[in-house]
Formats: structure tokens, C-alpha cells, sequence
């Protein structure tokens, strides 16, 4: 089944459509919630959100991109609303344990990092990647993600955030630099 | 010192490697159905709320309805008492029932 007939059957709601599109997406899709939530868990619970979204909006689709680019712009906005809520939670469990109403240390409980890709010899490194990662702007993070986790090219990536190709060269660029000064403050301040 | 930097840029080059290393991973083989569930909950979870909208509004109507039934039997109670009241009145001062007759006859005083 092609894309063409592919979207004619999930316009007309048909279950078999949907079925295909999940099982030809979920790995694309659950890769790249991975990402930005290196916690199996969190990001198979995304991947359900990001094609319970589909099924509710595939009539908004409008073909003016690729589904492929349309699915990726869905499950970044939910991994990027995802990340928003972890920081809100963190920082509302923080003045809990100030003024005594939570535990002491909630807000240190980081989201357990149990990325299933990551080889146990590389845990600790990985996940210290992801932490810096975690601390980027949005386009830079979303950008890098794309580019290092999802290998899109530059004119992929361009396509699925709407920029131009120098654009997101110039934000990868700026990632890898910015990266690369948080990494070396925290083995700076390790010593 | 040179050696420290050498050092920090090493390390710095291997956690910025890692990703390289980082394996694809397949997505759960039920995921289907978990999205199929999640999808019949959220319809029923909004056939609850639609009802309960609905026994809500009736709720309100009954209230709105009491409430005016209510104000409507103070209304002509509180004016049969006024009435009563300036018959009283009338009759205490001498005046006669017809209110402008009160007027009347202070004028032509």
C-alpha cells in the first residue's frame, strides 16, 4: 500500500489503514521519543500519544509535506511538551522539599535513564550526553536529535522544522559548540 | 597542563561519540493494540463526561427552576402584606382609600 492509498484509508477510518501506518511508523516514531526521553518507559507511552494524536488529526493533514514529515513534526511537539512537564514537576517538587511538603532530594530524582539502544558499557557516559542534551534550546536540541539519533540529513531536518538548509547547519554547529562547553565545565568541575 | 587539556578534550570527544554508538531499537510488537486501548478508553472516558455533563445541566435546570418558583410565591406574599399594610396606615391617619385623594385634600387645605 503506498502513501497516497494509504491516507485515503485513514481519512475514510478504516482500522487496517491505521494498523499499517503504526506498524510501518513505530519504530521511526519510538527512536526518536527515545531521543529526547531516554527512558523506555516515557517513550513508549509518547509513541502512544504521538499516534493517538494522528488518528485524531489525519484530517487536518493537508499533504503540503510528506506523512514521514508530518509524523516526525507530531512526535517532536509531543516530546518536546513531554520535557516541558518533566521540568515543571522537577522544579514544583524542588520548593515542595523547601517548605517541607516533599521529600528531601525529589528534586534530584532525575528521569531514570534507561535508553534499551545503550550498550552498559557505555551507560554512564550516554547518559551524561543526554543530560547536556536535555539543557539545549529547542531548535538546537530538536535539530541535534534529528541529526545524531534519527541520521536525517540537514535537508530532511530542514523540511520537518520549515528552515533552510544553512539554518540548520548553522544550529547544529551551535549545538555541537554549546555541547561541547557544558561538557567541558563538567569535567572541570569533577576534578 | 597541556596533558590536563589533552585529557578534557578526550573525554569530551568520547561523550560526544557515544551517540555513534547508540542502537536502534525496536518498538513494543503490541503497541497496536496499547494505542487501540488507550483510544476505546478515551471514547468512553468521553461518553462519561458527556453524561455527566447532561445530568449537570438537568441538575442546574431543577435549580433554576426551584429557585424562580420560590421567589415568584415570596413576591405575591410580600405583596398582599404591603397591601394589608397601607390599609392600615390609611385608616389610622383618616385617609381615604384612593391614594390622590390624600393630595387632594391637603391642597385644598
Amino acid at each position: 500500500m503506498d502513501e497516497q492509498q494509504l491516507l485515503i484509508g485513514l481519512k475514510s477510518g478504516t482500522n487496517d489503514s491505521f494498523r499499517i501506518l503504526v506498524e510501518r511508523y513505530q519504530k521511526k516514531v519510538f527512536n526518536t521519543c527515545l531521543g529526547f526521553v531516554p527512558n523506555a518507559q516515557d517513550a513508549e507511552d509518547l509513541c502512544q500519544e504521538v499516534f493517538v494524536q494522528i488518528f485524531r488529526s489525519i484530517d487536518q493533514f493537508r499533504q503540503e509535506a510528506s506523512l514521514s514529515t508530518w509524523i516526525y513534526r507530531i512526535s517532536i511537539s509531543k516530546c518536546l511538551e513531554q520535557q516541558r512537564y518533566n521540568k515543571r514537576k522537577k522544579r514544583m517538587a524542588y520548593f515542595k522539599s523547601l517548605v517541607g511538603l516533599g521529600e528531601v532530594g525529589d528534586h534530584y530524582a532525575s528521569d531514570a535513564f534507561d535508553h534499551p539502544g545503550v550498550r552498559l558499557e557505555r551507560q554512564e557516559v550516554t547518559k551524561l550526553l543526554f543530560d547536556q542534551i536535555a539543557r539545549l534550546p529547542d531548535a538546537q536540541r530538536v535539530v541535534f536529535v534529528l541529526h545524531k539519533v534519527e541520521h536525517l540529513s540537514h535537508k530532511e531536518i530542514g523540511e520537518i522544522m520549515d528552515l533552510s538548509k544553512s539554518a540548520v547547519e548553522s544550529l547544529v554547529f551551535r549545538a555541537k559548540r554549546r555541547l561541547r562547553k557544558q561538557l567541558s565545565e563538567y569535567y572541570e568541575k569533577e576534578k | 597542563m597541556k596533558k590536563k587539556n589533552e585529557d578534557l578534550e578526550k573525554k569530551i570527544e568520547e561523550t560526544m561519540e557515544s551517540l555513534d554508538h547508540l542502537q536502534r531499537v525496536e518498538a513494543n510488537p503490541y503497541l497496536y493494540h496499547k494505542i487501540q486501548e488507550r483510544l476505546q478508553a478515551s471514547a468512553q472516558k468521553n461518553v462519561r463526561q458527556s453524561n455527566w455533563n447532561k445530568q449537570l445541566g438537568f441538575a442546574f435546570l431543577v435549580l433554576l427552576m426551584t429557585v424562580n418558583v420560590f421567589t415568584i410565591l415570596q413576591y405575591n406574599r410580600t405583596n398582599s402584606t404591603t397591601a394589608d399594610g397601607m390599609s392600615t396606615i390609611s385608616q389610622a391617619y383618616g385617609w381615604s382609600e384612593s391614594s390622590s385623594d390624600i393630595y387632594d385634600n391637603f391642597i385644598l387645605e
